[in-house]
């Protein structure tokens, strides 16, 4: 069975008199295990796919199976429990809150998940040991850098460990050894078994991933396994 | 979420931005600050003037003249008609009265003196006014009957005139001034000032004298009384009792409608409830200040949600339902407003205390006041929460996330 199984997906937006349709007909399989990268210019419908695949939104028309189960007409509490328990977000401006240390924003998720204390800070600090930042643990996000700044959100995303994680244009605001460290980190992960759904306009990021979707104009255009994949060589600058 | 989570996570926020937080409570510290002071200094003044008609004795009846232009000599109240009313059925006690304000008592330093009160009735008085006897004892109808010059001065007085308040007072005279000149009196007793204001420590405060009303009238008024006090063994029978009085008292001055009756129970209960249409009136005031303060607290509650609308994005993004987010705000503006609450009760009773020295009223306060203050203001975190936190939790995700 598909991780993640898109049917006939439409996305319609109503701007006044203007019907605008984000998405048509999509039909997209996942397994477990990919690394898959959607790519498109602005404008081509990858956010809206991004938001509907994240459990952010819901699909106009069609069905969405995560592991079987259909959550296009979820409830939004039940689309929280979704977002909270299968799926893991790294967005392009970390979207940490400022204000809580590096421990506490990974462990935000699970207190939403209703975890105890002690076992949400074990969690939490076995987290960010695996992204590198067992240092930093008590850091607020503006006294670390922004890669860091992102490990500590991919931290956040693994914490509950989410069926898939979900990461739009996570390589967005860093420069490019921070990319490098990010893209090792993903594809460490993806090793491990995570299965990785990423959005970015980069080519040279999306070379690290497996399989690269396109979109233009609500559709997908390609959808092509990767040859000549990026790996991590250690000491080698991106 | 859980609520200990919740509480945290609130705390921090409202406690990360002290001086917003302390000028949204002000309105809330005002209002219940407001309101605990009129509550505890109403209370007090209703407890002091219940004292004060409880050492006059509640449930006395005063027969008095109306104060009309039409009097002619004739209804003028006299011992007669004490002697008349004595007879009716149904009175417990019974004492014609006369007072004056206007008399002086000689001090222990023969040089001064200080104002007296002075009372003429008859033994009854005693259970009228609730006197209780110290040392000697009381005057009586033996007294009344032979116009004996004999006093009851209080254990104040006593100190204030001789220095001492012992047994030894007893058959000492008192000295005292009015316009028929100077009179003297043999104390045959003293009785237990029992008001509690502290200002009859004091030497402005007039000295009673309580003296035969016949004395009285032979020293000071001539043949009439003031009023006729009394009170009634079985209050249910007060209503036919006093038109008993009021027809006998008719009758025999052939007149009509020339007398009333004031019951001081029917005085306790109107002062009552004059204090407590200012004590409502008031609290419409601080209720107008305790809207003002919750419309204060909405009000930066809709800007924290929009300060913070990112922050809600991200949370509902890692898994927070709308449940989560409105409780949290929620969480927030009862916090905010119930710290209020608990601050204004603190300046409540600070206020309270310094107004009931001003006034000379010692505030009382009640749990029923504290538990209620505080309870309204949670409760207008409650409400005007409700708002901000429903904006919050009705955050589109996406939305919220793209908010710079």
């Amino acid at each position: 069975m598909e991780l993640l199984k898109l049917e006939n997906i439409y996305k319609k937006y109503n701007q006044g008199e203007l019907a605008v349709t984000a998405l048509k007909d999509i039909n997209l399989y996942i397994q477990k295990g990919e690394f898959v990268a959607i790519m498109g210019t602005s404008g081509s419908g990858k956010s809206t796919m991004m938001n509907i695949l994240g459990c952010l939104d819901r699909p106009s028309e069609g069905h969405y199976f995560i592991e079987g189960e259909d959550v296009a007409n979820f409830s939004e509490n039940r689309l929280a429990e979704v977002r909270n328990k299968k799926i893991g977000f790294v967005f392009q401006s970390f979207n940490l809150l400022p204000k809580l240390s590096s421990v506490e924003n990974v462990e935000l998720p699970m207190i939403y998940a209703g975890e105890s204390r002690k076992k949400r800070h074990k969690k939490a600090v076995e987290a960010l040991t695996k992204v590198g930042l067992e240092k930093r643990i008590n850091h607020k996000p503006n006294e670390i850098s922004g890669g860091q700044r992102q490990r500590v959100a991919i931290a956040r995303a693994l914490v509950n460990s989410p069926s898939i994680l979900m990461a739009d244009e996570p390589t967005g605001n860093l420069d490019s050894k921070s990319t490098y460290e990010i893209m090792d980190i993903f594809q460490k992960l993806n090793d491990e078994g995570v299965t990785v759904v990423m959005v970015t306009h980069e080519p040279d990021v999306a070379q690290f991933t497996k399989r690269i979707v396109v979109f233009k104009d609500g559709c997908i255009i390609s959808d092509n396994p990767v040859t000549n994949r990026t790996f991590r060589k250690v000491g080698e600058e991106f | 979420m859980n609520i200990f989570e919740c509480l945290k996570s609130s705390f921090y926020n409202v406690f990360s931005n002290k001086m917003r937080t302390v000028l949204t409570m002000l309105g809330i510290i005002i209002g219940i600050a407001s309101v605990i002071i009129i509550v505890a200094v109403g209370n007090g003044s209703q407890a002091a003037i219940e004292e004060e008609f409880e050492s006059f004795g509640t449930g006395t009846l005063q027969v008095r003249l109306v104060s009309s232009r039409d009097i002619e000599t004739r209804d003028l109240l006299t011992m007669d008609d004490y002697y008349m009313l004595k007879d009716i059925e149904g009175i417990q006690y019974i004492s014609p009265t006369y007072s004056s304000s206007n008399a002086y008592i000689k001090l222990l330093d023969p040089t001064e003196t200080n104002s007296a009160n002075i009372t003429g009735a008859t033994g009854d008085y005693k259970y009228i006014n609730n006197d209780t006897v110290l040392y000697g004892r009381y005057i009586s109808d033996n007294d009344v009957e032979m116009r004996n010059n004999v006093c009851v001065i209080q254990d104040t007085t006593a100190l204030k005139v001789f220095g001492e308040c012992s047994e030894n007072i007893i058959g000492e005279k008192v000295k005292i001034k009015s316009w028929r000149g100077t009179t003297k009196l043999t104390v045959v007793g003293i009785t237990e000032n029992t008001d509690s204001s502290s200002s009859n420590y004091s030497s402005e405060y007039p000295e009673s004298v309580v003296m035969p009303i016949t004395t009285c009238m032979k020293v000071f008024t001539g043949s009439n009384v003031a009023g006729i006090s009394l009170t009634i063994s079985d209050v249910s029978q007060s209503e036919s009792i006093q038109e008993n009085i009021l027809s006998a008292l008719s009758a025999l001055h052939k007149n009509e409608d020339k007398y009333y009756i004031m019951d001081t129970t029917d005085m306790v209960e109107s002062i009552n409830s004059i204090l407590s249409y200012v004590t409502v009136f008031i609290s419409f005031v601080a209720a107008i200040s305790l809207l003002v303060g919750g419309i204060g607290v909405m009000n930066i509650m809709m800007v924290t949600v929009t300060e913070r609308t990112r922050e809600i994005g991200i949370r509902k993004a890692i898994g927070a339902k709308n449940r989560d987010i409105r409780i949290q705000f929620i969480t927030e503006a009862i916090i905010l407003t119930g710290m209020g609450g608990l601050s204004g009760l603190v300046f409540g009773y600070i206020g309270a205390v310094i107004v009931g020295n001003i006034v000379g009223i010692a505030p009382v306060m009640s749990i029923t006041a504290i538990l209620g203050a505080v309870g309204i203001s949670m409760l207008i975190g409650i409400i005007f929460g409700v708002a901000p936190a429903n904006k919050a939790a009705m955050l589109d995700p996406i939305e919220a996330l793209r908010f710079e």
